[in-house]
């Protein structure tokens, strides 16, 4: 039931798009960008599908849509072929900027991506570590944010969940701890990673353990909105939508 | 500064806390916390002891005023003396047999003499049970394939009638689905020719009474095109009546709005919370019902249809219709004032007797979620985002009580907004 394209929106704006936030918060992943030498902005452009520039300095690192402003470029024939990148490791053509992307890509790029893995495949052991359990689950709520916003666009089912979905904002989040906006206008959608004001709608779980459970199928919904650990208020509808997109998050990435 | 109480739910927990070890969800579907929208859950009862009338009291012993009526069954008030005493009567006598009971044929009779288009019925226990039946009929009747269904929808929860977004939902199963917009003749002609004339039959409820927004009535002009539209196209009128059968008119919602559907749906307000549901059609339709194979065990017993025949002719007698506008008028008046006295532009929409609100001072609903909540707790029992409905036990004195309680809530909600202007509403 999964479609390549919508996999593709996945895992532009979900999975790589938690760069921005691994490049924030991850020590590890400051330290890879300590090492570039000069700033990278590496585009990938794929056919039929997806097209984002992620910007890398010594700070951080931003994703805009489109390829403005990128130094090198890699094109991929089809969403299959992007998919493969983030499945496989199997990178795409470059297309400007060759010697830099894949200096970029095969040194700090798959480091970055690598961490990025360990942090949301993460082993059971690795997650007795309490910092690395918050880390991992702080990345899974943004990759999931992303994805939402990703499928609600393009994945045929989404869509219709979409189609039923009000304008307004609804934010999302983990309670003082990390939270993202879910924008609405014309059945589009767009995740902006931070907490916006006035929102229609909140949906909040009570903390980050409750959050990890909900993510990994451990704890229930029903339990947890029946003992008041998961908030709602607002414009309920817009949040029975998100819910029944995150369903088809989970046949996504899970 | 509340003089009502906060309710407590201390044994509503407790109970509930059992239900989510013993049952998926504890409370699963419209009666639980999660569909229901108890937001928050701290403030709603869980679990009922018992109900008398137009109230019922939860297991810590709260009683509750309660305008939605176990959504829509409780029509004359709960334990109606009357209607219990028929079905306890029938208890006696013989329930589930093997033989149906001549009951059956009573209250199809009864069914054939009280609702306009109604030529024959046909019997089983819920509306999606109706609902379901009826596609059927009219597929098998014009040997079509499509659907349409009104924007905004809710024609019971099995498959077919759930959309592609819901979880176990086949593409497959509402793949021939088609949703058109309310009140727009022209729109039903794009879909049909879009369809290629493939379609069998329109389902809708009498008017557009969908959850998180105002309520929109129709009109008999409106129901007369579609009518004529059906008609032109072949293809089967079919009026789910669940939820409004009964509370705008004995005859029928049809009838209320002026024409005869091909197929008329009933349930929650045929026999005063006894389970039955029905089909009713015309003559043109009776052949095609008897052809198509639906049936199930329980559908043919007795005690519902003793107490549907003791229900409709007490809801006859009552002109519960007539008594559910006014009386749904006079509150939803009230209630309107006592927002408007505290700076809340209260929003009433739809039928009286199936009245829907709405605070509209903010546009998240988060203002009218709270005051909901402060009614409940306090004894009210009104729903945040779905139409309420009128019963007979309703008296005079409860509508003064209902307005009272919700005054006060309103007082609460605006104390506990400091930051906004509660000018009062001229």
């Amino acid at each position: 039931m999964k479609e390549a394209k919508a996999m593709a929106y996945v895992n532009m704006y979900g999975v790589l798009g938690s760069l921005e936030k691994l490049c924030e918060i991850d020590t590890v992943a400051k330290d890879v960008l300590k090492t570039l030498k000069k700033p990278v902005s590496l585009c990938f452009d794929v056919t039929g599908g997806p097209c984002c520039t992620f910007h890398f300095t010594t700070n951080g690192c931003k994703m805009t849509d489109g390829s403005d402003g990128c130094t090198c470029k890699m094109n991929f024939a089809s969403p299959e072929k992007f998919n493969a990148l983030i499945d496989d490791s199997k990178p795409g053509i470059p297309s400007k900027g060759i010697a830099q992307v894949l200096s970029f890509l095969l040194g700090p790029f798959t480091k970055l991506t690598n961490r990025l893995t360990e942090l949301l495949m993460p082993s059971e052991e690795a997650l007795k570590d309490r910092a690395f359990f918050e880390e991992s689950t702080i990345l899974t709520f943004y990759t999931i944010g992303g994805a939402i916003s990703a499928l609600a666009n393009s994945d045929s089912i989404s869509q219709q969940s979409a189609l039923y979905t009000v304008d307004g904002d609804v934010v999302m989040g983990i309670k003082d701890v990390c939270y993202a906006t879910i924008s609405v206008k014309n059945h589009k959608f767009t995740t902006v990673k931070e907490r916006k004001d006035n929102p229609r709608a909140i949906m909040e779980f009570a903390d980050i353990d409750l959050a990890y459970g909900l993510f990994n199928g451990t704890a229930s919904t029903m339990a947890a909105l029946c003992s008041g650990k998961i908030y709602m208020s607002g414009m309920i509808s817009m949040v029975d939508n998100i819910n029944r997109i995150l369903d088809r998050v989970a046949a996504y990435l899970g | 500064m509340s003089k009502y109480p906060e309710y407590k739910h201390e044994k509503s927990q407790e109970w509930f806390q059992r239900a989510l070890n013993a049952i998926p969800s504890g409370v699963y579907g419209h009666l639980g916390p999660s569909e229901g929208l108890f937001l928050p859950i701290t403030k709603w009862p869980l679990m009922s002891d018992h109900a008398k009338g137009t109230y019922f009291w939860d297991v810590d012993g709260n009683k509750y005023l309660d305008f939605m009526c176990a959504y829509g069954p409780n029509v004359l008030g709960y334990c109606d003396d009357d209607v219990d005493a028929a079905a306890i009567e029938q208890l006696k006598t013989g329930n589930c047999t093997t033989s149906p009971s001549y009951k059956m044929v009573e209250c199809a009779e009864l069914l054939k003499d009280t609702v306009a288009s109604a030529d024959w019925a046909f019997f089983m226990k819920n509306g999606s049970d109706a609902t379901t039946f009826s596609v059927m009929c009219a597929r098998a009747h014009t040997g079509k394939k499509k659907m349409f269904f009104l924007k905004g929808y809710y024609h019971g929860d099995f498959q077919w009638a759930q959309k592609v977004d819901y979880p176990g939902i086949l593409p497959e199963e509402v793949a021939n689905n088609v949703v058109v917009p309310w009140f727009d003749i022209d729109a039903l002609q794009q879909a049909y020719d879009a369809c290629n004339g493939d379609v069998a039959g329109l389902i809708a409820q009498p008017y557009d009474h969908g959850n998180f927004k105002d309520n929109e009535c129709a009109t008999k002009e409106y129901w007369a095109q579609v009518r004529k539209f059906c008609d032109d196209h072949g293809m089967v009128l079919i009026f789910d009546d669940v939820r409004t059968g009964f509370r705008l008119d004995l005859a029928g919602s049809d009838h209320y709005y002026g024409i005869k559907a091909d197929l008329i749906c009933f349930c929650k307000a045929l026999a005063n919370g006894y389970n039955m549901s029905a089909l009713c059609g015309g003559e043109h339709m009776k052949a095609t019902a008897s052809s198509v194979v639906y049936t199930g065990s329980y559908w043919m017993s007795a005690e519902p249809f003793a107490a549907c025949l003791a229900c409709i002719p007490k809801m006859k007698k009552l002109d519960t219709p007539k008594m559910f506008r006014e009386m749904g008028t006079k509150l939803t008046e009230g209630l309107k004032a006592a927002g408007a006295e505290h700076g809340f532009n209260l929003v009433v929409s739809g039928e009286p007797a199936l009245f829907y609100l709405r605070i509209a001072n903010d546009d998240s609903l988060m203002l009218h979620q709270e005051w909901i909540a402060e009614c409940v707790s306090r004894g009210l029992f009104l729903a945040s985002h779905h139409n309420h409905f009128m019963n007979a036990a309703v008296t005079d004195e409860d509508i003064k009580l209902a307005i009272d309680i919700a005054e006060d809530a309103f007082g609460v909600v605006a104390a506990n907004h400091p930051e906004m202007d509660w000018t009062p509403i001229k």
